[in-house]
C-alpha cells in the first residue's frame, strides 16, 4: 500500500532524509518513531504530497506520487499534527467541501458526514463555525475528514496532540477498526506508549535514516534487552541512553 | 499586584520588538530589499505630491494679503484636527492586535511585570505603528509651510513640540477607548466592529474630500473657494481640543512670537496625565480584556440558510471540485469581516470615480469630438487600473488567502492548475460586472461616440481576463500563507510586482489599441469612411489584443501553477 524507495530529501547542504526505503502493507498499522529533527515530519510530508522527494519515488495504493499525482492522492487521508482548517466554516461544510475535493457529491454523503460527525462526536456542533472549536475538535474534525473519502491508505502526524483521554480512546480503536478492514496507516508519533500499544510494525529513524524497522520483538532482540517497555528500546537504538541515566540521577 | 514600576522594566519589554526589526534587517533577502525600494518611491513620490499641493496652495494664497494670515492658520487648524483624528481611529485599530491580540501577550502577562509596565511598554510598540505613516505624510505638508512664506527656525521646532505631543494624546486616548471596549464586548466583536468603522472612516473621509472638488482650488478663479472649502471640509475646532492648542503654538512659532508657554504646558500636561490615566486604567480593566480576547465566541449559526441556499444555487451547475472551492470562498468571503468590508472601500471608488466624471464641466460635452474620444480613450486607462487596484485587493489574494489550510488543498486529488482555474473563473463575473459598469457610465457621462464606447467596452471585457489571470498566476507565483488578515497580502512584494505587471499590460494594450482608434476616428472626422489599409490596421490590432491577453492569462497562470506546485508548505 505505502512503498518508499530510495527517498532522499536535502535542504541546501543538509539531508533531512536519507535514502529511505520502506514498504507498508495493506492492513497494518506502522509507527514511525524517531528523536526531534530526525526526518518524521519531513518524511510524512513527502507521502502526503507537500513536499517532494530530491530522489526517489513513493507508491500509495499502486500509483507514483510524482507521476499519477491525483490517483495516488485520492487514495490518500492525511491527519496533521496542527490542525489548520477554514475557520469560517462550519463543521458540515468543512466535511462537504473536503469530500468535493474528492470529487464525492450527492449520494450518501449526507448520511456519511452525519455519521462521521457523530463518530467523533462532533454532531452537536456541526452548525458552528470552525473558529470556535477548540484545538481537540479541530484534531477530531480533521480525523473526519481524513475519512470523509474512505481513502485506502491514512498517514497521521502525532495523532494524540491535544486531544483528551476519551478522543484518544476513539482513534485507538478507530484505527485498529480501520486497519481490520484492509487499509493501511502511517503514523508518525512521539508517544511510544500509543506505538508499542497500537502499532504492528515499527520503524525509528535518527538523522534522516531508519534505523531499525520491525515488530516490538524484533526491536527488542536487535537492541539485545529483555525489557518489555518500548522506551527503553527505542533509548537504547537511538543512543539516548545517557539522557536517561542523566535523567534518573536528576530524579 | 503593583502600580509602581522602572523605565527599565519598560525598556526591557521593549528590547525584543526591536530585536526582531533589527534581526529582520539583517536577514532581508532580495525581496525584501525590493518591497522596501518600492515602498520608499512610492512614500517619497506621494509625499512629493503632498507637497506640490499644498505649496502650489499656500502660494495662490499668499497673492491676497489680506485673507493669506486668516486662511493659512484655518487650514493649520484643519491639518492638526486631522492629523489628531486619523492618529486617534488609527490607533483604536491598532491596539486591539498590539494589546490584546498579539501572540506574545500569553507570556509577557504570565510573567511578574506589573500589568501598567506591560501597558506601558505595549503603548510605545501601539504609538510607533499607528502614527509612522501619519507623522511622515505631515512633513511635506508643514515643509510647504515653511518653503513658501520663509519661516524661522521656531516654526520647525513648534512643529515638533506640538506634533508629539499631539500624537501621544491621540495614540493613549485611541488605546484607552479599546482597552474600555475590550473588557466590555466580546474580542472578535470589537475587531469585526473596528473593521468596518475603520472602513467607514476612509469611504467617509474620501467622500468629504471629494464631494468638496478639491480641484477648484487649482483653478485660480476666486480665493473664496480655498476659504470654502475647508470651511466646509473642517470638523468643529473648540479651544479645549488639543489640536487648537497644536495649531496656537504652530502660528507662534511661525510668528516667532515667544509665547508658547501656555500651549506647550497643556499639551505636554495632558500627554502625560491621559498615559497615567492609561496605565491606571490598565491595572484595572486589562486583564479582564485580555481575558475576553482568549475566549471563543460563543456558538452562533452558521449563517442565514437563506444566503446559503442562495450559494448552494450559484454553485449548483459546476462539477463539485469547482463547486467546493467556490462554495468555500464564497462562505468564508460573506463571513470574514476584513475581507467584506473591503467591499466599501471599493464602493467608494467606483462612486468617486463615476462622480468624477459626473462633475466635469458643463462645457465639457461641446468640446471638441477629437477631444472628447481622447478622454474616452484615455477613461479605458484609467478603468484598467481600477481594475487592477481591485484586483489586488481580491484577486491577487486569492490564493494566499487559503492561509495555513493550503494543506488541505495540496493533499487532496486536485491538481495545481484545477485549483487555480477555479480561482480564475471565480473572479471573473464580479469583475467583469464591475469593469463594464465602469467603462458605459463613465462613457455615457463623457458623451463619448458609440465607436469609443464599444471599443472601451470590448477592450476592457478582455482586459478583465488578462488583469484576472495575471492576479491569480502572479498570487500562486508569491504566495504568503502566513498572515494576520487578508488586507495584508496585497501589499506584499508579490502584490507590488503584480501592480507593476498590471499596470505595464494595461499600458501595452492602450498603446497597441492607440494606432486603431486614431485612424477610425480620423476618418470619421473627415466623415470618409475607414479605407482598406484604415481596416487592416483596426484588425491586426485588435488582434495583437487578443493575443496579448490570452498571453497575459496563459502565462502567469502557468508560471504560477509551476511555482506553487514546486512549493513546500
Amino acid at each position: 500500500m505505502i512503498r518508499l524507495s530510495g527517498v532522499h530529501k536535502s535542504y541546501g547542504a543538509k539531508e533531512a532524509v536519507k535514502n529511505l526505503s520502506l514498504h507498508v502493507p495493506a492492513g497494518e498499522l506502522f509507527g514511525f518513531l524517531g528523536p526531534n529533527g530526525a526526518g518524521k515530519t519531513t518524511t510524512i510530508k513527502m507521502i502526503a504530497g507537500l513536499l517532494q522527494p530530491t530522489s526517489g519515488s513513493i507508491l500509495l495504493a499502486g500509483h507514483d506520487l510524482n507521476r499519477e499525482p491525483v490517483k495516488a492522492k485520492a487514495a490518500l487521508g492525511f491527519i496533521p499534527d496542527r490542525p489548520f482548517l477554514y475557520e469560517k466554516l462550519s463543521a458540515t461544510e468543512f466535511l462537504r467541501f473536503v469530500a468535493g475535493l474528492y470529487g464525492f457529491d450527492g449520494n450518501g454523503l449526507e448520511g456519511r458526514i452525519h455519521e462521521l460527525l457523530t463518530l467523533v462526536e462532533l454532531s452537536q456542533v456541526s452548525a458552528e463555525l470552525i473558529e470556535s472549536f477548540s484545538h481537540g475538535m479541530k484534531q477530531r474534525l480533521v480525523m473526519a475528514a481524513a475519512f470523509v473519502h474512505e481513502p485506502k491508505v491514512l498517514v497521521v502526524d502525532e495523532p494524540m496532540v491535544g486531544l483528551d483521554p476519551k478522543g484518544a480512546r476513539l482513534i485507538k480503536r478507530v484505527f485498529r477498526e480501520y486497519c481490520a478492514q484492509g487499509n493501511t496507516i502511517f503514523v508518525s508519533t512521539h508517544t511510544l506508549e500509543v506505538a508499542q500499544e497500537l502499532c504492528d510494525r515499527i520503524g525509528i529513524i535518527v538523522n534522516g535514516e531508519l534505523v531499525e524497522c520491525g515488530t516490538m520483538d524484533e526491536l527488542r532482540t536487535r537492541a539485545n534487552t529483555d525489557e518489555h517497555d518500548l522506551e527503553h528500546i527505542f533509548l537504547k537504538l537511538t543512543g539516548g541512553e545517557g539522557f536517561q541515566e542523566a535523567q534518573e540521577l536528576a530524579d | 499586584m503593583s502600580f509602581e514600576f522602572t523605565p527599565r522594566q519598560i525598556v526591557a519589554l521593549l528590547v525584543p520588538s526591536w530585536q526582531s526589526v533589527r534581526n529582520q534587517r539583517r536577514n532581508a533577502g532580495k525581496g525584501d530589499f525590493f518591497r522596501v525600494a518600492m515602498f520608499g518611491s512610492l512614500t517619497f513620490f506621494f509625499g512629493l505630491f503632498v507637497f506640490a499641493g499644498f505649496y502650489r496652495m499656500l502660494l495662490y494664497i499668499g497673492r491676497f494679503s489680506e485673507f493669506t494670515a486668516p486662511l493659512t492658520n484655518q487650514i493649520l487648524d484643519t491639518v492638526s484636527t486631522f492629523l489628531l483624528t486619523v492618529l486617534f481611529a488609527s490607533t483604536v485599530i491598532t491596539a486591539l492586535s498590539t494589546q490584546y491580540l498579539s501572540e506574545d501577550l500569553s507570556l509577557l502577562v504570565s510573567s511578574p511585570v506589573p500589568l501598567p509596565a506591560l501597558y506601558a511598554s505595549r503603548l510605545v510598540i501601539t504609538g510607533v505603528q499607528s502614527s509612522w505613516m501619519v507623522v511622515l505624510f505631515s512633513i511635506p505638508i508643514y515643509a510647504a509651510f515653511a518653503i513658501t512664506a520663509p519661516a524661522p527656525w521656531q516654526f520647525m521646532a513648534a512643529v515638533a513640540l506640538a506634533l508629539l505631543p499631539l500624537a501621544i494624546i491621540a495614540v493613549a486616548v485611541g488605546s484607552m477607548v479599546t482597552s474600555v471596549l475590550m473588557a466590555v464586548f466580546p474580542a472578535r466583536r470589537v475587531r469585526e466592529l473596528l473593521v468596518v468603522l475603520g472602513a467607514l472612516f476612509v469611504v467617509l473621509l474620501v467622500f468629504l474630500i471629494r464631494v468638496q472638488q478639491p480641484e477648484r482650488l487649482l483653478n485660480p478663479r476666486s480665493i473664496y473657494d480655498i476659504s470654502e472649502f475647508f470651511a466646509a471640509f473642517r470638523t468643529p475646532s473648540s479651544p479645549m481640543l488639543p489640536s487648537a492648542w497644536a495649531t496656537s503654538l504652530i502660528i507662534a512659532g511661525r510668528r516667532a512670537q515667544p509665547i508658547w508657554t501656555m500651549q506647550l504646558a497643556l499639551l505636554w500636561s495632558t500627554a502625560a496625565a491621559t498615559v497615567v490615566m492609561g496605565c491606571w486604567l490598565a491595572r484595572g480593566v486589562y486583564l479582564r480584556g485580555y481575558t475576553r480576547a482568549q475566549e471563543s465566541r460563543p456558538a452562533r449559526l452558521s449563517t442565514l440558510p437563506v444566503v446559503d441556499r442562495l450559494l448552494e444555487l450559484i454553485a449548483r451547475p459546476f462539477e463539485p471540485q469547482f463547486r467546493s472551492i467556490l462554495l468555500k470562498d464564497l462562505r468564508t468571503f460573506a463571513r470574514d469581516t476584513t475581507q467584506w468590508s473591503q467591499l466599501l472601500l471599493l464602493l467608494a471608488l467606483v462612486v468617486v470615480y463615476l462622480y468624477n466624471f459626473s462633475v466635469l464641466p458643463s462645457n465639457f460635452t461641446f468640446a471638441t469630438f477629437f477631444l472628447q474620444n481622447l478622454f474616452s480613450f484615455l477613461n479605458l486607462g484609467l478603468a484598467g487600473f481600477v481594475l487592477s487596484a481591485v484586483a489586488v485587493r481580491f484577486v491577487f489574494p486569492s490564493i494566499s488567502a487559503e492561509g495555513r489550510a493550503f494543506w488541505i488543498v495540496r493533499s487532496s486529488p486536485l491538481t495545481t492548475s484545477q485549483f487555480l482555474w477555479s480561482k480564475f473563473w471565480t473572479a471573473i463575473p464580479p469583475l467583469l460586472v464591475l469593469s463594464q459598469i465602469l467603462t458605459w457610465a463613465s462613457n455615457h457621462f463623457l458623451g463619448a461616440s458609440t465607436f469609443m464606447t464599444v471599443l472601451s467596452a470590448v477592450t476592457i471585457l478582455f482586459v478583465t481576463f488578462g488583469v484576472v489571470g495575471l492576479g491569480v498566476g502572479m498570487g500562486a507565483a508569491f504566495p504568503k500563507f502566513k498572515f494576520e488578515n487578508v488586507t495584508q497580502i496585497a501589499g506584499s512584494a508579490g502584490g507590488l510586482l503584480y501592480m507593476i505587471a498590471a499596470t505595464t499590460f494595461v499600458a501595452t494594450v492602450l498603446f497597441v489599441e492607440a494606432f486603431p482608434a486614431y485612424f477610425y476616428l480620423s476618418a470619421q472626422y473627415r466623415g470618409v469612411p475607414l479605407d482598406g489599409r484604415g481596416m487592416m490596421v483596426v484588425a491586426g490590432a485588435m488582434s495583437i489584443v487578443v493575443v496579448l491577453n490570452v498571453l497575459a492569462v496563459w502565462l502567469p497562470m502557468r508560471w504560477g501553477g509551476r511555482r506553487l506546485a514546486a512549493m513546500e508548505i
